[in-house]
C-alpha cells in the first residue's frame, strides 16, 4: 500500500481551479500550435510563387480602353515600354510574355475549343522544364499550364458537366490535337502538358516553337508581347502600385487578391495567436496561484510530512511529478487532436489542388515547450514556498 | 548514535526566571541503547527539549551534538535523513492526519524506508488491539486509539533513538503494558535507545538514567 503524498495535499480541496487551469493550458497549446501550423500552411499556399529569395511575381497587361478597341493604341507592349519597366529600381527583373499570331484550335475527347499560346524566358518558369523542349519537326509540343486552369477545370467545368475531376498525372498522359491556322495556312500538332505553373496564368510553349509557328503562319519575325511578368521584392509597394496605375497597366487580379488574402489571413492568425497567448498567460497565472494556494492551505500537512522525515526536495519532486503527469496528459490530448485536425485540413487542401503541406516540427515542440515553461515556473515558485 | 547536550537552554527561558533542574544548562551524554527518563512537571519544558532533540526548534543556546556533529551544521536534508532513519518520535499532540485512515497514517512513515510489510504492520497493530481500526479515519478514533496509532507509526522505521513525549497519557494500564511490550521489542530489535518524558516518575522501562527537569 502506497500513500501518495500529493493526494494528501489535494484531499478535501477543490480541484476546479486546477481543472480550469489545465483546460486553459490545453486550449492555449492547441491554439498557439495551430496558428503556427496555419502560418506555415498559408505561406505554403500563397508563397509558392515566391520561392526565389522572397521575390514576388506580377503578371501585367495593358488596360484595354476605347482607344485600344478602335485600334488607336496597341494592347501589346512596345520595346520602349519594356525598357522603361526594366529601368525602375523597384522592379528586379522583367520577362516578356510573347504571344501567338495565329488561331489555335484544340480538340480533346470530342470537344473543340480555341486556345492561345505564350512563351516566357525559362528562368521565370516555376515548373520543371526538363521536358519543356521542342525541336523543329517534332509533332508533340510540350506545354505548361496554369494551376488556376486546372482548379477551374476540376472544380467548375467538369462538375457542371457531371464529370469527375482529372488528376494532374492523368492530364500529363493526355494529348490535345491542335490546328494552327492563319490566312489559309495550316499546321497540325499535338500538345502534351508537362508541368503546372502557379506564377504565370497562361499556356506556355517553348519560345523556339512559338517563333517558328508565328513565322510559318504569319510571316512575322518579331513575336508580339501582350503581357509582361515582373519580378519584384514587394508587390504591395506603393511606388510600384503608383507606377502601374500611372501607365494603365492591369495586374492579374488573382495576384492582388492573393496579396490581400495573405494580409487578411495573417492578421486573423495574429489575432488568434494573441488570443491563445492571453489564454496561456491566464492559465499559467491560474495554475501558479492554484499550486501556491494548495501549499498555503497545506502548510500544516507539509510541516507534518517534513517532521515525519520527508525532505522538502522530496515533497517538491512528488508535486512536480504529479504536475508533469497532468501536463503529459494535456500533451497526449493536444498532439493527436492537432494531427487529426491538420491532416483533415491538408487532405481538404489537396482536393482543391492547393498541395499537401507537412506538419512542422514546431507544432509538436510548442505544447511540449509550453509544458516545460509551466513546470519550470511552478518549480521555482514551489521551491521558494516550501523552503 | 550518541547524544551530547552541553549547557542547553531554550532562548525564551533565558533571563525570564532562574533555570532549575538537571537538564537546562547542564551537560549530558546519552549513550547508544540508553533508556532515559525525563521527569518533568507540566510547563517545565519537556516538549521543548523533545523539539530541540528532534530538530524542530533551534531557539536555544548551548550545544547539542549528535554522534559528535553539532546540530547547527545540519541541513534540512540532513534532518530529513535523521527523522526517517535514526530518530523516531511519538509527539505529545500525536500529529496524525485526521482525514486519512489509521493505516495510511502509519504507511506515510513506513513507506519512507519500507521497514515493515503490511502484514507485519497488521501484526503489530494486533498486539495493541487496534488492528480492527486500521481502515477507519483517524478523526473517528478516540484519543487512546489515536495514541496507539501514533506509537505504531513511530516504530515503523529503523531508528537508534526513540523519543516518547508522554506516550501513554491516554492509555489505561492494560493498553499501556501492551504498548510498552511492543516498544521494548522493537527498540531491542533496532539496538536503539529511548528518551521518555513524563509528568511523573514511572517504571515502564529499565531506565539507565533518570533526569529531573525541575
Amino acid at each position: 500500500m502506497k500513500v501518495n503524498i500529493v493526494n494528501i495535499l489535494l484531499q478535501g480541496k477543490s480541484k476546479l481551479g486546477l481543472l480550469i487551469a489545465g483546460f486553459g493550458i490545453l486550449l492555449s497549446s492547441f491554439l498557439i500550435a495551430s496558428v503556427y501550423q496555419l502560418f506555415n500552411d498559408v505561406s505554403f499556399i500563397l508563397d509558392k510563387s515566391e520561392k526565389e529569395e522572397g521575390f514576388q511575381y506580377l503578371q501585367i497587361s495593358k488596360e484595354v480602353g476605347v482607344s485600344t478597341s478602335l485600334g488607336l493604341s496597341s494592347p501589346d507592349f512596345s520595346v520602349n515600354e519594356i525598357a522603361s519597366l526594366k529601368k525602375q529600381n523597384f522592379i528586379e527583373d522583367v520577362a516578356e510574355l510573347w504571344s501567338n499570331d495565329f488561331r489555335v484550335y484544340g480538340r480533346f475527347a470530342g470537344n473543340g475549343f480555341d486556345m492561345f499560346f505564350t512563351s516566357v524566358k525559362p528562368d521565370f518558369i516555376d515548373a520543371d522544364t526538363d521536358d519543356f523542349q521542342w525541336e523543329k519537326g517534332q509533332v508533340e509540343i510540350p506545354v505548361i499550364i496554369s494551376n488556376q486552369f486546372l482548379t477551374l477545370l476540376n472544380h467548375a467545368v467538369l462538375p457542371s458537366q457531371g464529370r469527375p475531376p482529372i488528376p494532374k498525372i492523368a492530364i500529363k498522359q493526355a494529348t490535345v490535337d491542335l490546328q494552327l491556322t492563319k490566312d489559309g495556312k495550316r499546321l497540325s500538332y499535338k500538345a502534351r502538358v508537362v508541368g503546372f505553373s502557379d506564377r504565370i496564368s497562361s499556356v506556355l510553349v517553348p519560345r523556339n516553337f512559338l517563333d517558328y509557328a508565328n513565322h510559318e503562319l504569319s510571316g512575322n519575325t518579331q513575336t508580339r508581347v501582350s503581357m509582361v511578368v515582373l519580378k519584384v521584392k514587394d508587390s504591395g509597394e506603393k511606388t510600384l502600385r503608383r507606377y502601374l496605375d500611372r501607365n494603365d497597366y492591369d495586374v492579374n487580379g488573382e495576384q492582388l487578391v492573393v496579396q490581400k488574402s495573405k494580409t487578411v489571413l495573417k492578421i486573423t492568425l495574429g489575432v488568434v495567436f494573441v488570443f491563445g497567448f492571453v489564454i496561456l498567460i491566464l492559465s499559467m497565472a491560474l495554475s501558479l496561484s492554484q499550486i501556491k494556494g494548495l501549499i498555503y492551505q497545506n502548510k500544516d500537512r507539509i510541516r507534518m510530512l517534513i517532521l515525519l522525515g520527508y525532505s522538502p526536495a522530496g515533497i517538491i519532486k512528488s508535486l512536480l511529478i504529479s504536475i508533469a503527469k497532468l501536463l503529459g496528459v494535456i500533451i497526449l490530448l493536444v498532439l493527436p487532436v492537432i494531427w487529426i485536425v491538420f491532416n483533415s485540413v491538408h487532405a481538404l487542401m489537396l482536393t482543391y489542388a492547393l498541395g499537401f503541406p507537412q506538419l512542422t516540427i514546431g507544432v509538436w515542440l510548442i505544447p511540449i515547450g509550453i509544458s516545460m515553461v509551466i513546470l519550470s515556473g511552478i518549480f521555482a515558485s514551489v521551491k521558494k514556498l516550501i523552503k | 548514535m550518541e547524544i551530547h547536550l552541553k549547557n542547553i537552554a531554550p532562548s525564551p527561558l533565558i533571563g525570564a526566571f532562574s533555570i532549575v533542574g538537571e537538564v537546562w544548562e547542564k551537560e549530558h551524554h546519552f549513550k547508544p541503547e540508553n533508556y532515559i527518563h525525563i521527569l518533568a512537571p507540566s510547563g517545565s519544558g519537556k516538549s521543548t527539549l523533545m523539539g530541540i532533540l528532534y530538530g524542530m526548534r533551534n531557539d536555544f543556546k548551548g550545544e547539542l551534538r549528535l554522534q559528535g556533529e553539532s546540530v547547527l551544521n545540519l541541513s534540512q536534508e540532513d534532518w530529513s535523513k535523521l527523522r526517517s532513519n535514526q530518530i523516531g518520535i511519538v509527539f505529545q499532540d500525536l500529529q496524525l492526519l485526521d482525514e486519512l485512515t489509521a493505516i495510511e497514517n502509519i504507511q506515510i512513515k513506513n513507506q519512507l524506508t519500507n521497514k515493515y510489510t503490511q502484514d507485519e504492520i497488521v501484526k503489530m497493530a494486533k498486539s495493541l488491539d487496534v488492528h480492527g481500526l486500521l481502515n477507519k479515519k483517524v478523526a473517528l478514533l478516540s484519543r487512546g486509539e489515536k495514541q496507539r496509532i501514533a506509537i505504531l507509526r513511530a516504530l515503523c522505521m529503523p531508528f537508534s533513538w526513540l523519543l516518547l513525549d508522554e506516550p501513554f497519557s491516554a492509555l489505561d494500564e492494560v493498553n499501556t503494558q501492551k504498548a510498552i511490550a511492543l516498544i521494548k521489542a522493537v527498540t531491542a530489535e533496532n539496538n536503539a535507545g529511548l528518551i521518555l518524558s513524563n509528568l511523573y516518575s514511572d517504571s515502564y522501562f529499565d531506565y539507565t538514567k533518570k533526569v529531573r527537569m525541575a
